[in-house]
C-alpha cells in the first residue's frame, strides 16, 4: 500500500515538474498557454538539461546522491521561478477550464477514455523480455550501489569500462534519481510511473499534431488521437512503436519512436505553416538533446529531421533555414562524436 | 533486423525488413492510398508533409543501393528497423481517416463512418500479442513473479554474505536484479542469449575459460545435457556460485545433490540449493 501511495506521489510530482518547466519555456517562447503542450515541452527540456548534466557526472564517477542533490536544487529553483512568474497565467487557465468540454464536445470523453485505457495497460502489463535486465537493472543497481551506472546490471560487478552504447543516454539515471528522492522501488518508477507519463506525453503530442494539421480543430485532433491509439493496439510485430509503447515503454528507444519522432513531425508541420518562425527549431533542438538522453539510436535523428524538414525547405525555397537545420542537430552530432570516438578506440570511458 | 544479413539478402534487405516490420498489417498501404488521395482529390497543403517524408526516405534511408553500402559500415543491420519509425504511417493514416470523416456534413454520417473506419483499421491490423490478446497481467506492483520474491527472501535469510552469487532459472535470470540488485548473477545475460542462438550478441569468445564455465552451467541447468559431475563442480567453484534456484519440474535434482548442492528451501515453483564453493577449493 505504501509503495502504491509513493507511486501516486511520484507521478504527481514528476508531472508537476514537467508542467512547471514547460510553462516557463512557453512563456519565453511566447506560445499561447496550453497545459498539454506545456507538459510536452517541459518533458523535452527536462531531459535535455538532464542529459547535459548527467553524462559528464557519470563519466567523472560522481555518486548518485551528489547528482540527486544538484538536480534537486535545480528543480526546486525552476519550480519556484515557475510559481512566481506563472501563477497568474495558471489562474487564468483554470478559469477557462469550463470552456474545454464545449470546444471538444463528446469526443473529449472518448479521448479521455482512450488515454485512461492506455494508462491502465502500461500499469497492469507485466513484461518479461530480457532487455529490461539492463534498462531497469541499471536503475536498481545504481540506486543500490549509490553510483551512476558504474556497475554491470547483468551481474552486479564493477565495470572496467562504461558500455558506450548505453552510458551516454542518461534516461535510466533519471529513474535512479527519483527512486532516491522518494525511496521508491526502481521497478515502480521505471515500469509504472514513467510509462504513464510517457502515455500522456505521447498522446498530447499526437493531439497537437492533429491540431496543427486541422488548423486548431480540436474535435478532429481528438478523433485523430483516438485512431492513433487504435492503430497502435493493432500494429503488432516485435518491431513497431506500438509494441514498444505498450509493452516496453521503460526502454529509451520506445520514447524515440513514440515521442521524439512525432515531435519532429509536429515541428515539420509547424515549419511548413510558419517557415520564418524560429520556435520549431528550438523544439527540434530539445528533441535532439532529449532523444540522446533516451537512446543511442537517436543517432538516426538527423535522418528524421531531414525527412521532415528538407522537402519543405526545398519546396518553399527557404534556404536560410539550412543554418538552424544543422544547429538543431548539434546534440546528436556531439553524441555521435563521443560514441564513435569510443568505438574507434580514440577515447576510453573508464568506469573503475 | 535480427537474423537478417545484408550479405545474404543484398538489395532485397530493405524489402524483407519492411515485410518483417509490418507483418500482416496493412497500414502502409492505407498510408500510400491516403497520400494518393490527397494528391489527386484533396489538395490540403499540410498533407504534402507526408509525401515529403515518403519521397525523402525512399531516396535515402530506404534506398536499397545506399543501404547496401552504408548500413554495414556503421554496423546498423540489427537496428535498421528503427528507421521505419521515422515514416509517420500511423499518424498519417489517422489524419486521412479524420479528413474523410469530417468531409461529411451530417453528424450521424460522421458517427457511422467513424465506426466503419475503426472496424476497417482493426481488420487491417494485427492485434498486439500480450496486450489485445492474452493480456500479460502483472502478479504484483513489482511486476515480477511472486515466487521470485519468495526466493529472494529465502536466500537473504540463509546467506551471511551481503551479495551472494546465484544461478537462476532462465525465466527469472533477467528479472531478478531489477527486483533485488543485492544478488549477483552467475550467468551473464549475453552468454545466456548467445548459448540460445541469438545473432545480435557479439563479443563472446567461445574459447575463453569464462564462456566454458558459463556454458557448462547452462548445459546442465537450462538444457539438461549430460555433463561430467566434476566439470560441473569446477564450473560452480570457478564462478563462486553460492546458490542455485532450480524449478521443481526440472528433471535431474539428484544430479545436483551428487554435485554437493544442498537443498535449503522450496517455494511454490522452485527449489533453492546452497553450494559451499569455498570448501571445494
Amino acid at each position: 500500500m505504501m509503495e502504491f501511495l509513493k507511486a501516486i506521489l511520484g507521478f504527481v510530482l514528476e508531472l508537476t515538474i514537467f508542467f512547471c518547466i514547460g510553462s516557463l519555456l512557453m512563456r519565453k517562447m511566447k506560445l499561447k498557454a496550453e497545459a498539454s503542450l506545456a507538459l510536452v515541452l517541459g518533458y523535452l527540456l527536462y531531459f535535455s538539461v538532464f542529459e547535459f548534466l548527467t553524462v559528464p557526472l557519470t563519466l567523472a564517477w560522481v555518486p548518485l546522491h551528489t547528482l540527486c542533490l544538484i538536480w534537486g536544487i535545480i528543480l526546486a529553483v525552476v519550480v519556484c521561478l515557475s510559481i512566481f512568474f506563472q501563477s497568474k497565467p495558471w489562474i487564468q487557465q483554470l478559469k477557462g477550464i469550463g470552456g474545454i468540454p464545449k470546444s471538444h464536445g463528446l469526443l473529449l470523453l472518448l479521448v479521455a477514455g482512450v488515454i485512461l485505457l492506455q494508462c491502465a495497460i502500461v500499469v497492469l502489463y507485466e513484461d518479461t523480455t530480457v532487455d529490461a535486465a539492463y534498462y531497469v537493472g541499471t536503475v536498481s543497481t545504481s540506486v543500490y550501489t549509490d553510483t551512476l551506472g558504474r556497475y554491470n546490471p547483468y551481474t552486479g560487478l564493477l565495470y572496467k569500462d562504461f558500455p558506450a552504447r548505453y552510458i551516454l543516454s542518461a534516461y535510466p539515471m533519471h529513474n535512479a534519481v527519483w527512486c532516491r528522492f522518494l525511496g521508491i522501488h526502481p521497478i515502480i518508477q521505471a515500469k509504472i510511473i514513467m510509462p504513464v507519463i510517457h502515455v500522456l506525453v505521447a498522446n498530447f503530442i499526437i493531439y497537437h499534431i492533429g491540431k496543427r494539421l486541422f488548423h486548431g480543430g480540436r474535435k478532429q485532433a481528438d478523433l485523430m488521437t483516438c485512431l492513433v491509439c487504435l492503430m497502435q493496439l493493432f500494429s503488432y510485430t516485435i518491431y513497431t512503436p506500438g509494441t514498444f509503447f505498450f509493452t516496453r515503454s521503460y526502454e529509451g528507444k520506445s520514447l524515440l519512436g513514440n515521442v521524439i519522432f512525432p515531435v519532429v513531425l509536429y515541428c515539420s508541420i509547424w515549419f511548413w505553416q510558419k517557415a520564418k518562425d524560429y520556435r520549431p527549431w528550438l523544439v527540434l533542438f530539445l528533441a535532439s538533446a532529449s532523444g540522446a538522453a533516451f537512446s543511442g539510436s537517436s543517432l538516426i535523428f538527423p535522418v528524421a529531421v531531414s525527412a521532415g524538414i528538407l522537402p519543405t525547405l526545398l519546396f518553399k525555397k527557404r534556404f536560410r533555414a539550412l543554418f538552424p537545420y544543422i544547429l538543431c542537430m548539434l546534440p546528436t552530432i556531439l553524441y555521435a562524436a563521443v560514441y564513435f570516438s569510443q568505438r574507434l578506440g580514440w577515447l576510453t570511458l573508464s568506469a573503475s | 533486423m535480427a537474423g537478417l544479413s545484408l550479405n545474404e539478402t543484398g538489395l532485397q534487405f530493405v524489402r524483407i525488413c519492411l515485410q518483417n516490420y509490418w507483418g500482416t498489417c496493412l497500414y502502409l498501404l492505407l498510408f500510400a492510398a491516403g497520400i494518393l488521395w490527397s494528391l489527386c482529390c484533396h489538395r490540403k497543403q499540410e498533407a504534402r508533409i507526408f509525401l515529403g517524408y515518403a519521397v525523402f526516405l525512399a531516396l535515402t534511408a530506404y534506398n536499397p543501393f545506399l543501404v547496401k553500402y552504408i548500413v554495414p559500415k556503421i554496423n546498423f543491420e540489427n537496428e535498421y528497423y528503427r528507421l521505419f519509425w521515422i515514416l509517420p504511417v500511423i499518424p498519417g493514416v489517422a489524419y486521412y481517416t479524420v479528413r474523410l470523416i469530417f468531409a461529411l456534413k451530417k453528424r450521424w454520417t460522421k458517427v457511422l463512418l467513424t465506426i466503419v473506419s475503426a472496424a476497417v483499421l482493426v481488420a487491417a491490423g494485427t492485434p498486439l500479442q500480450g496486450v489485445v490478446e492474452n493480456f500479460a497481467l502483472a502478479e504484483n506492483i513489482y511486476k515480477v513473479p511472486d515466487d521470485l520474491r519468495a526466493v529472494c527472501d529465502v536466500i537473504h535469510k540463509d546467506s551471511k554474505k551481503e551479495q551472494p552469487r546465484v544461478i537462476f532459472d532462465g525465466s527469472l535470470n533477467s528479472l531478478v536484479r531489477q527486483y533485488d540488485p543485492s544478488l549477483q548473477l552467475v550467468l551473464h545475460r549475453n552468454a545466456v542469449l548467445y548459448r540460445a542462438g541469438s545473432t545480435v550478441i557479439d563479443g563472446i569468445d567461445e574459447d575463453s575459460a569464462w564462456y566454458h564455465r558459463q556454458k557448462t552451467l547452462m548445459d546442465v541447468l537450462y538444457y539438461s545435457e549430460p555433463v561430467d559431475l566434476s566439470q560441473f563442480q569446477q564450473a560452480l567453484t570457478g564462478t563462486h556460485t553460492d546458490y542455485l534456484v532450480v524449478p521443481i519440474s526440472w528433471g535431474n535434482h539428484e544430479y545436483l545433490r551428487q554435485a554437493g548442492c544442498q537443498p535449503i528451501a522450496q517455494t511454490e515453483e522452485n527449489i533453492v540449493y546452497y553450494y559451499d564453493w569455498q570448501q571445494k577449493i
